[in-house]
């Protein structure tokens, strides 16, 4: 029998998130391109850690990006700095309405090859999107 | 698993933990999207809406 489970919701994300950080990438010679949501800043490695359309995340120096990447890259370096792992929800989730409930330990999940995983907001955002979804 | 065929890529509330989000409260219907602020404000309830609004707040 067919496994029954609705998924509830999600996408959460900082606007900025969503909306800021994914993007095509192109290679420094200009000739290779990919997709892939930028995940965190290493300023003083000078590196990027990127999450691809497959779901495996990738760090490299940002020295083989095209200079538009490099370009965008500093232009939005505090918001890039800030969806990156360093950065602490703390108690900021707890202090929201949407936040708190998402806040709790083991309500996030993160699909992570063929299962869900725990998953914890890094950040708290100040807007979500939340997609309602169901499966059966 | 179709989650995994359908690339889900967000932070996800599976059913046994929506309620605990208090997520439930906004009464929403499957396929439906909410753009919703830090203090639980409902800003849109259509996709189309919550991504006018988006470029609008950027």
């Amino acid at each position: 029998m067919k496994k029954r489970y609705i998924l509830a919701a999600a996408l959460a994300s900082l606007l900025g998130l969503g909306t800021l950080t994914a993007r095509t990438w192109t290679s420094a010679d200009g000739k290779k391109t990919f997709k892939g949501e930028l995940k965190a800043l290493d300023k003083a490695a000078g590196k990027i850690t990127v999450l691809l359309s497959s779901g495996k995340t990738v760090s490299f120096s940002t020295e083989l990006l095209s200079d538009a990447d490099k370009e965008f890259i500093r232009e939005n370096e505090a918001a890039i700095e800030n969806v990156g792992p360093g950065a602490q929800a703390g108690g900021a989730l707890n202090e929201q309405k949407i936040g708190k409930g998402l806040a709790k330990e083991g309500v996030l999940s993160k699909l992570a090859g063929e299962t869900f995983a725990g998953y914890k907001l890094e950040k708290a955002p100040e807007y979500y999107i939340v997609y309602f979804s169901a499966s059966w | 698993m179709w989650a995994s065929k359908a690339g889900f890529p967000w932070p996800t509330v599976l059913m046994p933990e929506w309620e605990a989000t208090g997520l439930n409260a906004y009464g929403a219907f499957a396929g439906e999207i909410y753009l919703v602020d830090s203090s639980g404000e409902v800003l849109a309830k259509t996709e189309e809406e919550a991504f006018e609004k988006i470029s609008a707040l950027k």
